[in-house]
């Protein structure tokens, strides 16, 4: 590995640094790169495709386009001269990820499979030189953006992709009390604190997008502007954990209030729920990924109209919510609520997400008539949503 | 036949080769690029639990539409009169989503497996919409489908239980339920509370018109005017009146070969089933029975005719006939304010030719 050349990028507040290796060292940390990047999109299938073509162009020795690594890592210093750079590179493989270049990271590695009954040809093109760009730098927005803006048309990942990317160390680290786990696991997200790492992703964008839909297609411009308005807002501290640290202590409260009851069947029957209702306790319906994207776009909504100047505003408010009745007629009524949304609805998850957006919004919204009132809230926010559809 | 994409805006690309990939959990189609001979594929995730216990050469499934059902408007189909289970009726949407009341239902989920190897599939070039091809993209059925497909899907062991198995046979029904092939339906006006739909077949003495089948796949649900709509709901009736005309000339000359009638009461016989109005009358009273709303439908036709001060009935017959003559000879007579009422005709019109197709019976005349 030689460092070829080091710039630095002050949009994003990094450092590129471009780097000539062989491919036998490449592939000795690339397998690892690319259990890194398990988020990412599997090999795309190649029998008569253009991999095939690049596999075969590989083997006689074309040069490919230099393939692209982020490392994020605190003990990274500008300061530092090439060879401290590299020793540092070298203690971190395990943490580079791949922005540009899963795919050809695949065929290198399936050209060293092809060759191994091919002493000489294996020996020649482990011998072979390739370059990867390297970025360091402790803002990963940063990075991403940067690859997004150079990249256009090349490789586009949905944003809830590249998201996910940025915040993966967030995974299996505890936050105050919160964990988020990857959807895989088996861990039991039915506890306070814990959620599905995808669902927290899905509404943190809603918060972004002020929107919340799910993102079911990538569009390469509203990408763009979804992170420019991360970018406006980012300013060094980090809005993801904000987020989901609001909405925590939000379900906390919320669970607080019915003292962690689940309804039972008496209930259920009391109230006509008559199917399997959405949730049976604070934690199982606000674990969802439907009261976090309509969390998230009321937040967002409720920022733009400035009825909350920041997120954590919303820490306030949850002091002061209240109920009518008991503190566990709100949620039957929410249930019963959710229920009637199932039973009209031509999509049902998104008129959930709907639905809880304007339960939020009614809740948050020291303009509305349910303003921190949990019971009104449930029945308004209804009546809106239904004014919608 | 098979689902396309477009390649570069104008070349298609048939998606001939289907496969489910147990890791990914999802359906990956792909197809040749012909002019380069490069090979794309798509992928479509599957998020329902897989339940691959039957085959999808088994079965057989239909695309219908109904505007007014939702996700959760899921349905066991029956064949009434055998009490046979044919198979499900389900929006498409309920393939793409766990948040319905199937979600676990194994029963379900197995036909549902099913049903998306065949949408993916699509043998009989039953898709409507071609996207444009992305190479990264993630596909959903929407972009194949309508939003709005009401997808059926039935097994073929069970219709050979069926004599002389039609779907067609049971385009009225479907209709009466608010399920229909093409245009818009008018919504179900019994809608199932026990999640099950029993289908009527058209009576055996119909299954040969095809203007009846015609008209509940073609015709009904893309007229724009109410007008027409009663007059091609009322060629029914006319057909109808036509075949009673040759039931009743067939019955006469038998009883004239069997009896020597004399030519006076032959005579009669024949100028009395020559009678329009006869011939509406038989067919209510004899040739049908026990149609619903046809109380209602008498009281809509009625109301019209009153407004147009002409007289009023008491049988549904005579009522429905003689708002037919009014629309077709006198419809300039009718009050502007007042042709609104064709629609509330229309409305128990149709459910009451569902009925009549599925009920009317040469065998046993009454009367």
């Amino acid at each position: 590995m030689e460092i070829i050349s080091r710039m630095f990028d002050k949009r994003i507040n990094s450092e590129s640094v471009f780097i000539e290796l062989d491919n036998k060292e490449y592939i000795s940390f690339a397998s690892n790169i690319i259990n890194n990047n398990n988020l990412q999109r599997r090999k795309v299938k190649s029998s008569n495709t253009v991999y095939s073509l690049l596999k075969n162009d590989l083997k006689i020795g074309c040069i490919i386009p230099p393939i692209v690594l982020a490392l994020s890592d605190e003990k990274y210093s500008r300061d530092m001269n090439n060879d401290k750079m590299l020793e540092f590179i070298k203690l971190n493989l395990n943490k580079l990820l791949i922005l540009d270049g899963l795919q050809r990271t695949y065929n290198i590695l399936i050209v060293e499979e092809e060759l191994r009954k091919d002493e000489y040809g294996l020996e020649a093109f482990y011998d072979r030189k390739m370059r990867i760009e390297l970025y360091l730098g402790i803002n990963k927005f940063g990075i991403l953006y940067r690859m997004l803006t150079l990249n256009t048309g090349q490789t586009p990942m949905s944003i809830g992709h590249q998201i996910e990317m940025l915040y993966k160390d967030y995974l299996n680290v505890e936050m105050d009390g919160i964990c988020l786990v990857e959807e895989k696991e088996s861990v039991a997200i039915n506890k306070l604190g814990v959620y599905k790492f995808k669902d927290v992703i899905e509404g943190f964008n809603s918060y972004l997008d002020r929107n919340e839909l799910p993102i079911d297609r990538i569009d390469i411009l509203q990408n763009i502007k979804s992170l420019e308005k991360l970018a406006q807002e980012n300013q060094q501290h980090d809005i993801f954990s904000q987020f989901i640290s609001v909405y925590n202590s939000t379900v906390r409260k919320l669970h607080e209030i019915t003292g962690g009851y689940e309804v039972v069947n008496e209930d259920l029957e009391e109230y006509e729920i008559e199917t399997n209702p959405f949730g049976k306790s604070v934690i199982k319906i606000f674990n969802k990924s439907q009261a976090l994207t309509g969390f998230g776009a009321a937040l967002g909504k409720l920022k733009d109209f400035n009825v909350i100047k920041d997120i954590n505003d919303i820490n306030e408010l949850i002091n002061n919510l209240q109920y009518e009745e008991d503190s566990v007629d709100w949620m039957l009524q929410l249930i019963k609520t959710l229920e009637k949304i199932k039973k009209e609805s031509k999509k049902i998850g998104n008129s959930q997400r709907m639905y809880f957006q304007y339960f939020f919004r009614e809740l948050f919204n020291k303009e509305s008539d349910s303003y921190l009132n949990l019971n009104s809230s449930v029945e308004n926010s209804y009546n809106k949503y239904r004014s919608q559809v | 036949m098979s689902l396309v994409v477009k390649y570069q805006d104008d070349i298609d690309v048939e998606l001939i080769t289907a496969f489910f990939d147990e890791q990914d959990k999802s359906f990956k189609l792909s197809g040749n690029v012909l002019n380069n001979k490069e090979e794309i594929e798509i992928e479509l995730k599957y998020i329902l639990n897989v339940y691959k216990d039957y085959e999808y050469s088994d079965y057989e499934l239909y695309v219908l539409h109904n505007n007014s059902l939702g996700e959760n408007d899921i349905y066991q189909v029956y064949d009434k009169e055998k009490s046979i289970r044919m198979g499900w009726i389900f929006p498409i949407q309920a393939l793409e989503s766990k948040e319905h009341d199937y979600s676990e239902n194994q029963h379900f989920l197995k036909y549902a497996y099913v049903a998306m190897e065949l949408l993916l599939r699509d043998k009989t070039n039953i898709h409507a919409k071609e996207p444009k091809y992305e190479q990264y993209n993630r596909y959903y059925l929407k972009d194949f489908y309508d939003n709005e497909s009401m997808i059926l899907i039935l097994s073929k062991e069970q219709l050979k239980k069926i004599e002389d198995f039609n779907i067609d046979d049971y385009i009225p029904d479907f209709y009466n339920y608010g399920y229909v092939f093409k245009g818009e339906s008018s919504g179900t006006k019994d809608k199932s509370l026990d999640k099950r739909i029993n289908l009527s077949r058209i009576s055996k003495f119909l299954r040969e018109e095809e203007f009846i089948f015609q008209l509940f796949k073609e015709f009904i649900g893309t007229e724009k005017s109410a007008l027409l709509k009663f007059y091609l709901l009322y060629q029914v009736i006319e057909l109808l009146m036509e075949k009673i005309f040759n039931n009743e000339f067939t019955n006469i000359m038998d009883k004239l070969s069997k009896s020597s009638n004399s030519l006076f009461d032959l005579k009669e016989d024949l100028g009395e089933v020559a009678n329009e109005k006869v011939r509406i009358k038989k067919l209510f009273n004899n040739y049908c029975s026990s149609i619903q709303y046809s109380s209602e439908l008498m009281q809509t036709c009625n109301k019209l005719l009153e407004k147009s001060n002409k007289k009023t009935w008491t049988s549904v017959a005579e009522s429905l006939y003689s708002v037919r003559n009014l629309l077709v000879h006198q419809y300039r007579g009718i009050p502007k304010e007042e042709l609104m009422l064709i629609d509330d005709i229309n409305y128990y019109f149709e459910s009451v030719i569902v009925d009549i197709v599925i009920i009317y019976n040469e065998d046993k005349i009454i009367g």
